[in-house]
């Protein structure tokens, strides 16, 4: 597993808002409309989200785990006040949220970069990144509406050091990103370099977008369609402990009606597209069912299912079982998302 | 909801028309749906479109499905992990309601007639399969069931009663027709045609207070809906069937050559455009789904071999709706 390593002492988690944290409806011109009409109790969290973070927060203290948990939302700062007031409802304890300054670009008469995502995020990214202190895992978490995992990759990789300055603004460069910002991006790119800092990427799929989609991005991108496959993979890097997971289970089953066999096929899908052990699924399938949160039907279910193929496979492979599909390498392919990419970019 | 297995592989391997159509079916439907294929690949087969894998699992099989010229004894001697029996053991095991499956016909029908238990009073099960026809009036169904289309090649009076009770219990419950109306396919109306098995069967229905037997039906009569439910031996039922697709084929294509001919039978047809439209599904394979096995306790959906996605998607919404309203006990008694 691309995440499977041992649990970092110090872990910075970076969520983006809408779509991602909040079911904010910009798709329509009616939905955009309502925005700024929207109080606190009229913003709805995806299903389990609230619990997850919760859960991080609350097994980083069982855990002694420094963690910090932090926003980046293309909103601006005018919303502040209801999302930092739906935060505190959600019970989410947070260490910052940075939004996007509108009115500014406006006044500079910058209009394209009312909706540029690029330049604005990975510069507020590189700009609070360059604080972490080394040894510190990061995490974060977007959704697949814009350019979140183009982003978050870019930012992975310019603190993992294989992304060099000059491939960062031939990048950005073909990416039609505002040159000063550009700039600006290349400059905090400058010693930020942390080995391994970012460990995964999860993508939220509220589109649905077809997962081919991501290839490109290797397995440092898991794109999850529910917070149970993220809370999944979360449990086997060790952010979460059970009891924190089977409180996200719990608020999925209680609040948001999620049936045994949805959380059990969950857990499958997330286990055969690789992003987590077959052991880990079993595991947390297993225990759900002691601690009650799932009915046995389900596990049994989810086991019968299972006999044929283990028996084969124990038969073929004298009683080695493949333990997921493998790795498709941990690199992004730059080439492929970014086609006119210049030379600088490997 | 319930849940459907789905046999991915068919005759040739072949996956991506059932992940798609499944893929399909888990957006638009709270359907829970058990792929049964090699994991790999019918995951890479999911990577490429918008799936929900909260109904979504998959049951791994590698062995190579069963050809379509396998005799079917031998295959499912050589083929009990291949995808199509492990489709069919699931049913058994109670994991699914019931499957789907556009493999091998001869080897599914084995397998159903070797894992499944007949409902009572039903002595042979039957292919059903829908047909379109005229309706005299808004409300009616517009396709008219025929079976059996080639399950059992040649029957006694006793399983074509068996099959008008499967086909009475099914159109009640699945298309929701309230009485509906049985005809013996046949040469003649008059109730001593055919042979005798023909003859002591119009009798039995005849004398059937439980079904509304609207007598014998002939081939001319199938079209114009006198009949809810047409139940004939397995060998005519295929051969009609096949000659009305044939025949509903030959229509569209005459009519759009037509039209290449004359500017003025184009004009016509360009007139006629959204009417054609609306006749056209009528004659298209993909709307009817596939064709459900009667008189198992499970009601497995057996599509063509050659079933695009689409097809392959309503064969499993039809496959859903057959658990649900045609349960084990939605056969009445003969």
């Amino acid at each position: 597993m691309f995440g499977a390593v041992s649990p970092a002492k110090r872990v910075t988690v970076r969520w983006d808002l809408d779509k991602t944290y909040l079911h904010t409806e910009f798709d329509s011109f009616r939905g955009l409309a309502r925005i700024p009409f929207e109080s606190a109790q009229d913003k709805v969290s995806a299903p389990g989200v609230a619990a997850l973070i919760r859960g991080l927060r609350a097994t980083a203290r069982r855990r002694d785990i420094t963690l910090r948990v932090l926003f980046l939302s293309a909103s601006p700062p005018q919303l502040g006040k209801v999302i930092l007031e739906k935060l505190a409802m959600d019970g989410i304890e947070h260490d910052g949220i940075t939004f996007k300054d509108q009115w500014q670009r406006i006044r500079r008469g910058k209009f394209r970069d009312i909706r540029e995502q690029v330049g604005y995020k990975l510069t507020e990214l590189l700009r609070d990144g360059r604080n972490e202190k080394s040894g510190t895992a990061e995490y974060l978490f977007g959704d697949d509406w814009e350019s979140d995992p183009l982003i978050y990759s870019l930012y992975a990789d310019v603190v993992a050091g294989s992304l060099d300055r000059a491939a960062l603004r031939s990048l950005l460069t073909r990416l039609s990103v505002d040159r000063e910002l550009a700039a600006l991006a290349c400059e905090l790119a400058a010693n930020i370099q942390r080995e391994g800092a970012v460990r995964r990427i999860f993508i939220n799929l509220p589109r649905r977008s077809p997962l081919r989609r991501f290839r490109p991005y290797g397995l440092r991108v898991v794109p999850t369609f529910n917070y149970l496959q993220t809370a999944a993979c979360l449990y086997e890097d060790g952010l979460l402990d059970f009891t924190a997971f089977s409180d996200v289970v719990a608020d999925l089953r209680t609040a948001h009606a999620y049936g045994a066999v949805r959380l059990v096929n969950s857990l499958r899908d997330i286990e055969r597209r690789g992003h987590l052990s077959r052991a880990g699924a079993s595991e947390l399938a297993s225990r759900l069912h002691r601690s009650g949160l799932l009915p046995e039907y389900a596990v049994r279910r989810s086991r019968m299912r299972d006999v044929w193929a283990r028996f084969r496979a124990a038969l073929r492979r004298q009683g080695v079982l493949s333990q997921a599909m493998p790795a498709q390498g941990g690199g992004v392919d730059y080439k492929a998302l970014v086609p006119d990419a210049g030379e600088e970019i490997q | 909801m319930p849940t459907i297995a789905v046999d991915t592989m068919g005759v040739n391997g072949d996956l991506r028309p059932a992940v798609l159509g499944a893929a399909a079916v888990s957006i638009a439907t709270d359907i829970q749906i058990v792929l049964v294929g090699p994991t790999r690949d019918l995951q890479r087969a999911l990577d490429e479109t918008s799936y929900n894998p909260e109904l979504i699992d998959v049951v791994d099989v590698t062995e190579k499905p069963i050809g379509p010229t396998e005799a079917p004894d031998r295959a499912l001697r050589r083929g009990s992990g291949c995808s199509l029996a492990v489709a069919a053991r699931l049913v058994v095991d109670g994991v699914a309601e019931t499957f789907v499956s556009a493999g091998n016909p001869s080897a599914l029908w084995s397998l159903c007639a070797r894992d499944f238990s007949l409902r009572p009073n039903i002595s042979r099960a039957a292919v059903a399969a829908v047909y379109p026809r005229q309706v005299d009036g808004a409300g009616r169904d517009p396709l008219g069931l025929i079976l059996d289309v080639g399950a059992t090649v040649r029957c006694d009076a006793r399983d074509l009663v068996g099959f008008a009770s499967l086909g009475d219990s099914y159109v009640r419950c699945v298309s929701k027709v309230e009485s509906p109306r049985i005809g013996l396919l046949n040469m003649a109306t008059r109730a001593s045609a055919g042979g005798p098995e023909l003859v002591a069967a119009h009798r039995l229905l005849e004398r059937n207070p439980e079904i509304r037997f609207a007598g014998n039906v002939e081939g001319h009569e199938l079209a114009s809906g006198s009949a809810d439910v047409v139940v004939c031996e397995g060998l005519l039922g295929n051969v009609v069937l096949k000659m009305l697709y044939g025949l509903a084929e030959i229509a569209v294509d005459l009519t759009g050559a037509a039209a290449q001919r004359n500017w003025r039978w184009r004009a016509g047809m360009a007139m006629l455009g959204s009417g054609v439209e609306r006749l056209t599904p009528m004659v298209e394979y993909e709307a009817y789904a596939g064709s459900p096995i009667l008189g198992f306790q499970a009601t497995p959906i057996y599509c063509d071999p050659i079933s695009p996605a689409p097809a392959l998607a309503n064969a499993i919404k039809l496959a859903a709706k057959v658990s649900r309203d045609f349960g084990p006990s939605g056969s009445a008694a003969v």
